[in-house]
């Protein structure tokens, strides 16, 4: 049975026959004639009596078929691997750049460290783009990365490239923390004002937040696999875990909102800031705060799952 | 545009990517199945006609996209969201908070409308990661700019579009 996205076999011979037609028409006349949807309808006999004369053939043009996208989808994750391959390279040169930088006294000592994350995140997405490449050789299909995709030869891609993705985020909450302290250090010397701070703050949280959301989608991912939960279920949890990160950030950044905005108003009765300063902080916490009503609305409905859609 | 000539890898083309193109299409129709064959088709011959002319162009794949693409969203901007019959307007803007997912065709149609009526810088940012799920991180790296301003990016699209939806079911009257 076709999929629904898949084109139908009928569909599919249909317009490979209009297409070449219209080439061996606009060959042999100036200008070929339009090709209308009616004409589908009458093409229709001739396609099914190829197909009844050919249906041997037709099996093995499926088969051919199936060759030629996983041929196609080989040469996209080659694509894609030339490309992480350059960004490695790029991220590499980058951080020798900026360790002279350092040395020498022009840069500052974190810069470095983003540097290096930067480095550790392009080897990791390279290591990304292998496993993709792999799993279209094997499954001769696209990749997929739901939680619900079946393993491939006993290969779960899926759980193979969330523990990457976990990698990444530790190493950017590594950064978090290092950018924090240098923050807390600027700050309690007068250098920075708290506003830096509490960004930084956030910063972190959101990242610790994305950390525990990919842990979570493990778990999910390993129960799954065990047959421990229902793909429906699966995929409501997914969409859970989604909207609890979300709110974890929101509410880290609804925090710096509300503290900036308190900071202006202070500022605006001494002269240092303007209404429109204070307008726009105003504006910037009651979005954020309607974010997270919004977020709130949406936990409730999931944990409920009455209102939940199945997903696609 | 490739010197080579078209007409012997046409149908070579053909075979190799109606298959990503249908599902590229199919997964921006709403399970309007009449809808995506038109568009291929309309895509389709479209090709035969510019690359029999012009040449082959470097990229078939991300050609044949792209018109496709081009096609789905004037088929978007000329039609209504509306009539959505018994589907409040809460559920509609639900599923635009809930990342898409659903399995009303019509609260579908009306997303895809309002991703027509985005930039496109935005309307391609929402559907290469809400349709076909490409990680931030991949959208990152493929745009050049770091993963926390593609989560930016998309917060404020996904916000565009809630609004500009919220806006059209008040104006044609969706039930609440």
């Amino acid at each position: 049975m076709t999929s629904m996205h898949e084109p139908a076999p009928d569909f599919e011979r249909y317009l490979e026959w209009q297409v070449t037609t219209a080439l061996r028409r606009q060959d042999r006349f100036a200008r070929p004639s339009a090709i209308g949807s009616s004409t589908y309808l009458r093409a229709l006999p001739i396609v099914f009596v190829s197909v009844l004369l050919g249906a041997g053939g037709v099996t093995a043009a499926g088969r051919l078929q199936q060759n030629q996208e996983k041929q196609l989808l080989t040469v996209q994750q080659q694509g894609e691997l030339q490309l992480a391959e350059v960004q490695l390279l790029i991220a590499q040169k980058n951080l020798q750049d900026t360790k002279r930088r350092v040395e020498i006294g022009v840069a500052p000592l974190d810069e470095a460290a983003t540097g290096e994350r930067a480095l550790r995140t392009a080897m990791l997405r390279l290591q990304q783009v292998k496993l993709s490449l792999e799993e279209v050789q094997l499954s001769g299909r696209a990749v997929q990365d739901d939680v619900t995709a079946p393993v491939v030869n006993a290969r779960d891609f899926v759980l193979e490239r969330l523990q990457i993705d976990q990698q990444m985020a530790a190493a950017a909450a590594v950064e978090a923390e290092k950018h924090l302290q240098t923050m807390q250090k600027r700050y309690e010397v007068g250098l920075t004002p708290q506003v830096d701070l509490l960004e930084a703050q956030s910063e972190l949280v959101s990242h610790t937040s994305d950390m525990k959301a990919i842990e979570d989608k493990i778990a999910l991912r390993q129960k799954f696999i065990a047959g421990n939960v229902s793909a429906a279920d699966a995929t409501k949890q997914r969409l859970l875990i989604a909207a609890q990160n979300e709110l974890r950030s929101a509410q880290a950044a609804l925090d710096v909102a509300t503290k900036r905005y308190a900071q202006i108003e202070k500022q605006m009765q001494v002269g240092a800031a303007s209404d429109v300063d204070a307008l726009k902080a105003r504006l910037d916490m009651l979005s954020r705060q309607q974010d997270i009503e919004r977020l709130r609305e949406r936990l409730a409905a999931l944990a409920k799952g009455g209102a939940l859609p199945g997903g696609r | 545009m490739a010197t080579e000539p078209a007409d012997q890898r046409i149908p070579e083309v053909y075979r190799q990517t109606i298959g990503p193109l249908y599902a590229y299409v199919s997964r921006r129709c709403a399970g309007d199945r009449q809808l995506a064959e038109d568009v291929v088709q309309e895509t389709w011959l479209r090709a035969v006609d510019v690359w029999r002319r012009q040449g082959l162009p470097d990229t078939p794949a991300a050609w044949l996209t792209s018109v496709a693409h081009n096609l789905l969203v004037s088929h978007y901007r000329r039609t209504r969201p509306l009539p959505l019959g018994s589907i409040a307007s809460e559920s509609v803007l639900a599923v635009v908070d809930d990342g898409f997912n659903t399995e009303s065709a019509d609260i579908e149609r009306v997303i895809h409308w309002g991703l027509a009526q985005l930039p496109q810088r935005q309307s391609k940012l929402l559907e290469a990661f809400h349709f076909d799920e490409r990680p931030v991180a991949r959208i990152a790296a493929e745009s050049r700019v770091s993963e926390r301003a593609v989560e930016g990016r998309l917060r404020l699209a996904r916000l565009k579009l809630r609004r500009l939806i919220e806006r059209a079911l008040a104006k044609n009257g969706g039930r609440r």
